[in-house]
């Protein structure tokens, strides 16, 4: 595979940085050649130009750097005008039950570099638990939980009393607690922090199989 | 190739517009017949199309049995809006019945959003195929919706001019408190005028969930501006203006991204819609310049 081509929501700060700054780049760097991009907004329902750009180009890969309801869109356009790449790419954000509930079979094989699968006993279980209660937990809603237990963790280690009297105590030992945090425990293992206090979190891939996500690499093995 | 582009973007953009004519004619039948705007239109079609999905998906059916089930629970909402947002409001003020109807649709997209958890709902196709033309390619489906366009917009005038409850609501519309006089039941023709729309609504809604192959609360926001823009650049009141503004303005969307790209496309399309409004106020059919 030697060409890639991508379709991007223009007007989402994270789809946009994520084609335009990270894959793109990088997929120049890396040899391959670039040929353009579609673009359509978040909100769009018609995808006949990009499917069209997308078949003239004819790329290897395609990437599709949106949310899931303008990604299974452009997936169904794409399948309609017959746009059949070697391999297809999504959004991390993508990688949710969303996609699968709009477009499963035009999303069949999609690959996504995601921050949540259920490959860990403590993942397992925490998708356990969301199942109960008729949830799904993935990579939003794998971050929230994890964020929940950053601050359980602060407020054991730092004493918190929670009662009226200790309140802005309370408060400035939980800033000052999140704040000394170097790396947390997350689901899939620990989550690093830059310097600016940006996470780095494990990943892994995912692609879609009969109408479910299943891990494909996983680099934590 | 440029040229099967362009001629390419031009008819997919009139036969999705198809969908946007759909959605106006709504707007713009309950402006003819009682001179507001019903803010909720879009947000109850969305609503009728994703009732019709949820009951074929539990009890199961073919896809086509959507549309009447949309229709259907449109109509429902249709009535369900009337009474709510109208019936009791007092209609001499212009803002109240809008502000009741933004109202609802703020509810309506609350309560899609609840009941599905936002998530984007695969919709089954309809009407499929694609016919392959030498170069071109033209979507059965679009060509469905804008058969049904045609096809209820000669429905509405025939209600309209060829029965008697047309002529109550021409009557209703025009004079009301002369039609009251002549014993017309003014509740009941407004009410029958929201059943009318809310069916055509739940009905425009199954069709456009079919064309685009989803359901989205995202879809909610779109289609009423669409739908007003087009109502406006028809003329408020006009049917078959809705038809044409709704191709007309699908095509532009299409021309203009083509052009000048999707980030430059919706300026144009206003830009349509101010240009309509400074030199052609009433709509593409008005026979005068109406203005102050």
């Amino acid at each position: 595979m030697k060409s890639i081509f991508g379709g991007v929501e223009e007007d989402f700060a994270h789809s946009r940085a994520t084609w335009y700054a990270v894959m793109k780049e990088v997929a120049a760097k890396e040899g391959f050649e670039v040929k353009g991009e579609a673009k359509w907004l978040l909100n769009d329902t018609n995808f006949t130009n990009q499917a069209r750009e997308a078949r003239r180009a004819a790329a290897d890969i395609m990437v599709i750097s949106a949310h899931p309801f303008t990604t299974c869109g452009m997936l169904k356009e794409m399948a309609r005008q017959g746009v059949a790449p070697k391999l297809l790419v999504g959004l991390t954000s993508s990688s949710s039950l969303e996609t699968l509930q709009g477009c499963a079979k035009e999303a069949e094989a999609i690959i996504i570099p995601t921050s949540f699968a259920p490959v860990t006993p403590e993942a397992q279980a925490a998708a356990d638990n969301a199942a109960k209660f008729n949830g799904s937990l993935d990579l939003h809603s794998a971050a929230a939980y994890e964020n929940v237990m950053i601050l359980k963790q602060v407020i054991e280690s730092e004493g918190i009393m929670a009662k009226p009297d200790t309140l802005q105590d309370d408060r400035n030992k939980i800033r000052a607690g999140l704040a000394k945090l170097q790396q947390t425990t997350g689901l899939l293992g620990v989550t690093k922090r830059t310097p600016d206090r940006e996470a780095i979190k494990p990943f892994l891939f995912v692609h879609a199989k009969a109408g479910k996500w299943e891990v494909l690499h996983n680099p934590l093995n | 190739m440029l040229l099967v582009d362009l001629a390419q973007s031009i008819l997919d953009g009139v036969l999705f517009g198809a969908t946007y004519a759909l959605i106006g004619i709504g707007f713009t039948l309950v402006f003819g017949v009682m001179h507001k705007i019903n803010m909720a239109y879009a947000a109850a079609s969305v609503g009728g199309a994703y009732a019709a999905l949820r009951l074929i998906t539990l009890i199961g059916g073919p896809a086509w049995a959507s549309l009447l089930i949309a229709a259907a629970v449109g109509g429902l909402f249709g009535l369900f809006i009337y009474w709510l947002c109208f019936r009791f409001i007092p209609l001499s003020n212009p803002l109240a019945t809008l502000m009741s109807t933004v109202g609802m649709f703020l509810l309506a997209e609350e309560i899609i959003v609840h009941t599905t958890d936002g998530m984007p709902q695969n919709y089954p196709v309809v009407v499929g195929g694609i016919l392959h033309l030498g170069e071109f390619m033209i979507r059965g489906d679009l060509v469905f919706v804008f058969a049904c366009a045609i096809l209820a917009m000669l429905i509405l005038l025939y209600l309209l001019y060829r029965t008697k409850l047309g002529t109550a609501t021409r009557a209703v519309s025009q004079q009301p408190i002369a039609a009251q006089l002549v014993g017309i039941r003014i509740n009941q023709v407004n009410a029958l005028t929201f059943v009318v729309t809310g069916m055509l609504g739940g009905f425009a809604g199954a069709l456009i969930g079919s064309a685009v192959g989803l359901l989205s609360p995202l879809l909610v926001v779109p289609l009423t501006i669409k739908g007003l823009i087009v109502t406006v650049i028809g003329g408020l009141g006009s049917i078959p203006g809705a038809i044409i503004a709704g191709l007309l303005v699908g095509m532009a969307e299409n021309v203009f991204q083509y052009f000048r790209g999707v980030t430059e496309r919706d300026i144009y399309v206003m830009l349509l819609l101010f240009i309509f409004l400074v030199f052609r106020p009433g709509g593409i059919f008005s026979t005068t310049v109406k203005r102050d």
